[in-house]
C-alpha cells in the first residue's frame, strides 16, 4: 500500500497571552506529536471526545492552521522522507541542505503559491453546512468558485460542469439558482461535498459531516460518501465523536486522547481486540441499539483534563483504574504490537 | 395494577406563521404509567418538543393547543377527583404550582438552560423557594430552637423567640400580613436570609445526591464555570429538586460526548429508581432508547405511528417508517446503510392522509386519503398503518 499522507510530530500550540505586554504565559497543546500515515484509497477514522484535538488537527493537516513544529507530507516519495529524517538526526550537516528540501517537500513549510497547488488535491468538508456555506452566494457560484480559483475549466464549460457535480451528488438542475437557506440540513451537506469534490482531489478531510444530521439523512450522507469514494478513488480522513459511524465506513480507526493518538489499528482489530483502556471505556459507552444487548460498561471518572497543563506522564492516568507509578512518571510512545496495532500504553501486554 | 399518571388525549398544536399555519401536532395519544421511562423518538422537527412544552403549556405565541385533554395525576391530596386533573382546563396560576414541582424537564442545551448570570445555588434554590415554602419554615424553626438551646444571653434568646414566632405565622399562612411586610421591609431580608440558607443546604444536598464531588464549593459558581457534563448535572438537579411525579427529559445528552453521556444515562437510571418517579424520554438516538426505556413511541411529522414495548419495537416494528429508522441506524459492521427517500414533509402543507405515505414503498391509495387511527394491533402494540390493516384482514 502507498503511502498517501504522512504526519510526523506535527504539533499545534495556541499560545496564552497574560500580563501587559500580552507575552506568552502558557501553551493550549490541542495536538501535541501526532504521528500518522495515510494509505492511498483507505478512510481512516479519527475519534475522541470534544476538545482532544480532531479538528485541530484536521484543519493544521490542510495548513488552515499554522503548525506549531512537525512535517506533514502529501504524495511525497518515501526516499525524500527518509532522506530528510536522516539529515534531522544528523548533527554535521549543513542546514541549507535541510531547509532546500523541506521547502520542496513538506507542506508544513510551503509558500502561498505551492499551497494552492497541492490544496486542488485536497479538500475538506465541515461540520454544519448551514455555517460552511456562504448564505449570500448561489448554488452555483458555490460549486463553481473553485473551479475558477484553480481555473480548471473555462467559461463556457463552467455551468456543465457543475451541473454535473450537483447530479453526482443527487441533486438537480432546479437547484442551481438557489440560495443556501433554501435547502435542508441533508441537502445543504450535498452541496459542500459538491463544492469539495470540484478540483477532482486525491484526498478529503471530513469533518463530522453526519453529525448535525439526523439518522435517516445521515445514512444518506455515508452511502453517498461511500459510492464517491469508490467511483474516484478517494481517500479520506473521517473525524467524528460518533463510533458506530466509523466502524461503518473506516478502513483503520485511529483513537485521540487530550492531543494524542493512543491506539490506531484496523477497524476490525480496534473493535475486537481493545488495548487501550480509554478505548475500551469509549467503546463501551456506545448506546447500542439494541434493548436484549447486555454488557459490561466502564464508566470513566472525572471529565477529560485541561490541555493547558496535562497531567505528567501518560495523559489518561489520572482517570485510568490500571495506572501504576510508571504511568505517572514516563509517557508512553505509540509501539506496534504486531498486526498494524499501534498503542501508546504500559499495561498493553499485560491488558492483552 | 399500575397506575396511569399521564394520559394525553388527540393533542393538536398549531404555530400561526407568516407563511402559513404550521400544524405541528395532529392528534396525540400517549400514556405514561407510574413508575415507567416511555421514549418519544423522531426525526428533527417532527414534534418531540412542542410535545413535551405542550405538557407544560409552555407553548408562546404564536404558537396555540388548540384541543386535546392532558391528564394527569398530582402527588398531593387536592381537590380534583382521584387527583385527576386536566391540565389544558386549569388556569395559569394553577400550571406555575404545576411546573418544576409536580412535572419538570431537563432541556436539551444545559448551558442556554441556566442563566449566566446567577450562581448555582440561586438557580436550584428558587424551585425550593416557590414550592417547598413550608418545608422550608418548618426547618428554619428547628435550627431557630437549637440556636435558642445553644445561646446563653437572655436577649438573645428573646429575639430568636421572635424571630421563631413570625416564621409559625408564615408557616399557617402564607399569605399572611407579616409575609407580605417581610417582603417589603428592609429589616425582613434577615428573615429571608435564613430560608435562603435552608434552601441552599436542600441545593449542596440534592447536588451530592447527582454524584458531584466537593458540592460545597459547586454551588456557588457561575454556570460558565462547569463543564458540559457538570452543567448538564446541575439541569438535572434543578428538575429534581422538588422530587417531580413526572420527568420530562428532551434529548438530555445529546450534546456530549459518549462517555459523559454514559455518565448520565446511569445517573438519570439511578435516580429514577431512587425517586421513583416517571420520565418521558425524548431523543433522536435509538441506542439512547434501546438503554433507558420501557415503552417507545415514534413519532413522525406530528403524527405518532406506533408504541411497543422496547423489546417488541426494536425485535417487531411494523410501521415501515420504524423499520427504516431502524434500518437507518449503523449498528456496526459494514452492512449498506438504507436510507429513507425523500425529505420530512413541510407541516404547512402537510401530505393528505397518512403523512408518510409519500415516502413510503407500501403506500396503498387509501393512504394518501385517509389519516390511520392509532390501533392496538397485537398486545400493548400500538399501530397507525393501514397497509397492516389490509394485509392481516
Amino acid at each position: 500500500m502507498k503511502t498517501l499522507l504522512e504526519v510526523s510530530r506535527l504539533k499545534k500550540y495556541y499560545p496564552i497571552l497574560g500580563g501587559v505586554f500580552k507575552k506568552p504565559v502558557g501553551d493550549v497543546r490541542a495536538v501535541d506529536g501526532v504521528n500518522l500515515k495515510i494509505y492511498r484509497g483507505e478512510c481512516l477514522g479519527l475519534v475522541g471526545e470534544s476538545g482532544c484535538g480532531k479538528t485541530t488537527l484536521g484543519k493544521t493537516i490542510l495548513r488552515l492552521l499554522e503548525p506549531t513544529f512537525g512535517h506533514i507530507y502529501f504524495d511525497v516519495p518515501q526516499k525524500v522522507k527518509n532522506n530528510i529524517s536522516q539529515i534531522e538526526t544528523s548533527n554535521n550537516s549543513p542546514p541549507q541542505q535541510l531547509s532546500k528540501l523541506t521547502r520542496k517537500y513538506d507542506l508544513a513549510v510551503f509558500k502561498k503559491g505551492q499551497l494552492k497547488s497541492i490544496r486542488r488535491r485536497m479538500q475538506i468538508v465541515f461540520q454544519d453546512p448551514s455555517a460552511s456555506l456562504n448564505p449570500r452566494m448561489l448554488i452555483k457560484n458555490i460549486v463553481g468558485e473553485p473551479l475558477q480559483v484553480h481555473r480548471l475549466v473555462g467559461a463556457g464549460d463552467l455551468r456543465n460542469k457543475v451541473l454535473s457535480l450537483l447530479y453526482r451528488v443527487g441533486l438537480t438542475e432546479d437547484h442551481l439558482f438557489r440560495y443556501p437557506h433554501e435547502f435542508s440540513g441533508g441537502q445543504r451537506q450535498r452541496i459542500a461535498i459538491a463544492r469539495a469534490l470540484a478540483t477532482n482531489p486525491d484526498f478529503i478531510i471530513l469533518d463530522e459531516p453526519t453529525s448535525a444530521l439526523d439518522v435517516s439523512v445521515q445514512a444518506q450522507i455515508l452511502n453517498l460518501l461511500q459510492e464517491l469514494q469508490r467511483d474516484f478513488s478517494l481517500t479520506y480522513l473521517f473525524i467524528t465523536h460518533h463510533l458506530l459511524v466509523v466502524e461503518h465506513i473506516s478502513d483503520r480507526v485511529a483513537v485521540m486522547y487530550l492531543g494524542k493518538i493512543v491506539e490506531m489499528a484496523s477497524t476490525e482489530e480496534l473493535f475486537t481486540h481493545t488495548l487501550h483502556p480509554y478505548t475500551q471505556a469509549l467503546i463501551s459507552a456506545i448506546p447500542l441499539p439494541d434493548p436484549t444487548a447486555q454488557k459490561k460498561r466502564i464508566i470513566l471518572k472525572g471529565e477529560v483534563p485541561s490541555p493547558i497543563n496535562p497531567p505528567s506522564g501518560c495523559r489518561f492516568n489520572p482517570r485510568c483504574s490500571y495506572a501504576d507509578k510508571i504511568c505517572r512518571q514516563i509517557e508512553p510512545p505509540l509501539k506496534d504490537v504486531g498486526g498494524g496495532h499501534y498503542v501508546a500504553c504500559h499495561k498493553a501486554e499485560k491488558l492483552n | 395494577m399500575t397506575e396511569k399518571i399521564l394520559e394525553i388525549k388527540e393533542l393538536k398544536t398549531n404555530f400561526y406563521t407568516y407563511e402559513g399555519v404550521v400544524k405541528a401536532l395532529d392528534g396525540i395519544q400517549l400514556e405514561v404509567n407510574q413508575g415507567e421511562t416511555v421514549g418519544l423518538v423522531g426525526e428533527t422537527g417532527c414534534g418531540k418538543s412542542v410535545t413535551s412544552l405542550s405538557i407544560l403549556r409552555l407553548i408562546l405565541p404564536p404558537g396555540r393547543i388548540e384541543k386535546g385533554k392532558i391528564i394527569f395525576k398530582l402527588k398531593q391530596q387536592s381537590r380534583f377527583k382521584d387527583n385527576y386533573v386536566d391540565l389544558l382546563s386549569q388556569s395559569e396560576k394553577f400550571m406555575r404550582t404545576i411546573r418544576g414541582n409536580e412535572i419538570s424537564m431537563i432541556f436539551q442545551e444545559a448551558s442556554s438552560a441556566l442563566n449566566p448570570v446567577y450562581t448555582v445555588d440561586e438557580q436550584i434554590s428558587e424551585s425550593f423557594l416557590l414550592h417547598q415554602k413550608s418545608q422550608l419554615y418548618q426547618e428554619a424553626i428547628r435550627e431557630i430552637d437549637q440556636e435558642i438551646n445553644q445561646a446563653r444571653i437572655s436577649w438573645k434568646k428573646r429575639t430568636l423567640g421572635l424571630e421563631k414566632t413570625i416564621f409559625q405565622a408564615l408557616l399557617n399562612n402564607q399569605t399572611s400580613l407579616p409575609a407580605k411586610i417581610l417582603g417589603f421591609l428592609p429589616g425582613g431580608w434577615k428573615y429571608r436570609g435564613r430560608i435562603k440558607r435552608q434552601a441552599r443546604k436542600k441545593s449542596i444536598e440534592i447536588l451530592a445526591q447527582l454524584g458531584i464531588a466537593n458540592p460545597e464549593n459547586i454551588v456557588d459558581r457561575y454556570p460558565h464555570e462547569l463543564s458540559g457534563g457538570m452543567q448538564q448535572r446541575v439541569v438535572i438537579a434543578m428538575a429534581l429538586a422538588c422530587n417531580p411525579n413526572l420527568l420530562i427529559a428532551d434529548e438530555p445528552t445529546s450534546n456530549l460526548d459518549v462517555t459523559i453521556q454514559a455518565q448520565i444515562l446511569d445517573l438519570i437510571r439511578d435516580l429514577k429508581r431512587k425517586f421513583k418517579s416517571s420520565v418521558l424520554f425524548i431523543t433522536h438516538d435509538l441506542g439512547v432508547v434501546a438503554e433507558m426505556c420501557d415503552r417507545v413511541a415514534v413519532m413522525y411529522a406530528g403524527n405518532i405511528c406506533e408504541i411497543a414495548e422496547v423489546k417488541e419495537l426494536f425485535r417487531n416494528p411494523l410501521h415501515p417508517y420504524t423499520k427504516a429508522l431502524l434500518n437507518a441506524v449503523p449498528r456496526g459492521g459494514k452492512t449498506k446503510l438504507e436510507s429513507i427517500e425523500g425529505n420530512v414533509p413541510n407541516l404547512i402543507n402537510p401530505p393528505s392522509g397518512c403523512r408518510f405515505h409519500p415516502r413510503c414503498a407500501l403506500a396503498l391509495s387509501v393512504c394518501s386519503q385517509v389519516n390511520p387511527p392509532l390501533l392496538e394491533r397485537a398486545k400493548e402494540h400500538f399501530l397507525a398503518c393501514h397497509y397492516y390493516g389490509e394485509k392481516n384482514k
